[in-house]
């Protein structure tokens, strides 16, 4: 592990819409792959990403996301600026969600710059494939998200 | 939801925890007692069944551990593991004594995992009083970080050792696919090392907490050997006594359903029994490491133990004896090295010998001590090399009896002395104990309508 930038994609591509993230890291690393930044499929994986997220300077982690946006409507932010609700995940009987890990990094003052790419998601269900309006914005997620990596990410590097 | 009562009531109790949180999976505690009178007392599975005997039903045997290794993402090696001795044993092959060690050590390194995550995650809120480990960050931050380093350790080992850290690639029938890295070795033995230090910390921290006062005297099942604390081989044992080859596993426990959970429970002589930490501390604690001895000690830990709240205690003198056992097996081979020609192997027959393999229809059948306690695989195949039938019996399943068992015997015991509150947290603890693997646990009846 030589690159101190990662790209993270987090879902499960059996539960439709939940998939995205690691749908969309797919097509960065086939379309938009950058030679100094590691790709990372985490699936539903979820605390050993508290121990990665310290090896990097700079970390970009693409989920699907319930914010009561438009299905594939694209939000981008650093990890600081982002709020939500913990109390499921602190109850969750799963080991840990997502949310939780967020806040646990938080907390724990680490000093990587994570940013959060969270892709409206429609129908999280048992099945493959994605909702229409998702699949329509596959491609335009991809080259938004990876425009971000060459302005933001990787400035600075 | 639990209701919340605050008065203590000797005769009425109604907990009702839907779901049971920080263990893996959904359960439910449910108890009732009416009048004094314990009407109901139940932990229910109500996961959805995962189907994964039926799933490798059709399969080649060559592929049985990568199918099985995603029953769960916490003994994903255990898992795996469990198939490739079944494997093995149903195609009469021997693994090299270097292969063998290797696997010892990944297994080492899953209890640690699956160990550390259970006694810093899971049950140290509970004794300091939280909800969670998030507000720990706050309170006890060092501890947190410490837990955390200990945590990237074992991940890291896997990563090392079998290719990535959950579900593991590079253990298969025969021996592995690749040698892990020397590089990799040295940074995981020096991580190790360095583990001995937050090793001590913790056990400092564990010997001021207190567990819940419980006793009661069950059946504890493990594997034994008479060459070492048995996790990767050996006789099973029922409290010392009723030494079992693995084989012989269904005449030793009997599996049945429950019309309320979809977890199967198992029996030994017609009543529950635990696995897990405990059991084997109780039924090998001659065999373990000397350091692991003195952490018992220092700690107040006695075998026999028969708390099950002080199966997180087994679970740390358990660290202590598998890290230093890896330790050990990381300096053997730094020493001599690993012979690539007596390990490594393909994982499949070659394309052009698959077609030509004589399988001979046999009945393949291992135990390994996974986290949660004994886990065993079966598998039956044809003279094409493909399983016919499978059966995996989960230690989670095994303990499902024992845990009602107990919950049937400390609510009484807490009626009149703790308010509905305090019991409801009391038996959430007590599940929380033999961290249950719900997810893992769920099977359903094959029913054939007539």
């Amino acid at each position: 592990m030589a690159n101190r930038i990662a790209v993270v994609g987090i879902g499960n591509t059996l539960r439709r819409d939940d998939g995205i993230g690691v749908t969309v890291l797919g097509s960065l690393l086939s379309l938009y792959k950058r030679e100094r930044i590691d790709y990372l499929d985490f699936g539903s994986a979820s605390f050993d990403l508290l121990n990665r997220m310290s090896s990097y300077d700079a970390m970009l982690v693409i989920d699907g996301i319930e914010a009561s946006l438009e299905p594939g409507e694209l939000k981008i932010a650093r990890l600081e600026d982002i709020t939500y609700d913990l109390k499921e995940a602190v109850t969750s009987t799963h080991g840990f969600g997502f949310s939780t890990l967020l806040e646990l990094y938080k907390k724990l003052g680490a000093k990587t710059r994570v940013y959060i790419a969270g892709i409206q998601v429609a129908d999280t269900s048992y099945g493959e494939g994605f909702t229409p309006q998702l699949a329509d914005k596959k491609e335009e997620i991809t080259g938004r998200i990876s425009a971000f990596i060459d302005t933001v990410l990787l400035k600075g590097q | 939801m639990t209701k919340h009562s605050s008065k203590i009531d000797a005769k009425n109790v109604k907990v009702d925890v839907h779901y049971l949180t920080r263990v893996e999976g959904h359960g439910n505690i449910v108890v009732d007692v009416k009048d004094g009178k314990l009407e109901k007392c139940e932990f229910q599975v109500i996961e959805s069944p995962r189907f994964f005997e039926s799933m490798l039903v059709g399969r080649s045997i060559w592929e049985a551990q990568h199918i099985t290794s995603r029953i769960c993402g916490i003994c994903a090696c255990g898992h795996s593991l469990a198939s490739v001795k079944a494997g093995e044993d149903a195609l009469g092959v021997t693994p090299s004594e270097e292969t063998v060690m290797l696997r010892k050590l990944l297994l080492y390194t899953e209890q640690m995992d699956s160990h550390i995550l259970h006694i810093y995650i899971l049950v140290a809120p509970d004794l300091l009083g939280v909800k969670s480990i998030v507000p720990l960050v706050k309170t006890h931050k060092p501890v947190i970080e410490m837990a955390l380093r200990m945590k990237r350790m074992s991940d890291y080992a896997g990563e090392v050792l079998a290719g990535r850290h959950i579900h593991p690639i590079s253990y298969v029938i025969g021996g592995l696919t690749q040698l892990p890295s020397i590089d990799g070795l040295e940074k995981l033995y020096k991580m190790m090392v360095d583990c001995r230090k937050d090793t001590d910390e913790t056990v400092k921290l564990i010997k001021k907490l207190k567990f819940p006062d419980f006793d009661r005297p069950t059946q504890y099942l493990s594997l034994t050997n008479d060459e070492e604390y048995a996790f990767y081989d050996g006789d099973m044992v029922v409290s010392g006594k009723q030494r079992t080859k693995p084989h012989d596993y269904r005449k030793l426990l009997t599996e049945r359903v429950l019309d309320y959970s979809r977890a199967k429970v198992a029996t030994i002589n017609g009543k529950s029994y635990a696995v897990g930490a405990l059991s084997r501390f109780n039924n090998n604690y001659a065999k373990l490491h000397k350091k692991a001895k003195a952490v018992a000690e220092e700690i107040g830990l006695k075998a026999p133990c028969h708390n099950p709240y002080l199966n997180t205690a087994a679970q740390l003198v358990e660290w202590v004896h598998c890290l230093e056992e890896s330790i050990a097996i990381m300096e053997k081979i730094s020493k001599e090295g690993l012979d690539e020609k007596r390990i490594v192997v393909s994982s499949w027959p070659k394309r052009g010998e698959a077609d030509k393999a004589v399988y001979k229809p046999n009945t393949g059948i291992s135990c390994v001590e996974v986290p949660r306690g004994a886990l065993f695989h079966e598998y039956t195949i044809d003279d094409t090399g493909h399983i016919t039938s499978a059966n995996c019996v989960i230690p989670t399943n095994q303990n499902m009896g024992n845990l009602e068992d107990d919950m049937r015997k400390i609510v009484p015991e807490l009626l009149g002395k703790k308010t509905q509150d305090e019991i409801t947290l009391d038996l959430e603890m007590l599940a929380r104990a033999y961290d249950p693997c719900i997810s893992c646990s769920t099977h359903l009846l094959d029913v054939k309508f007539v």
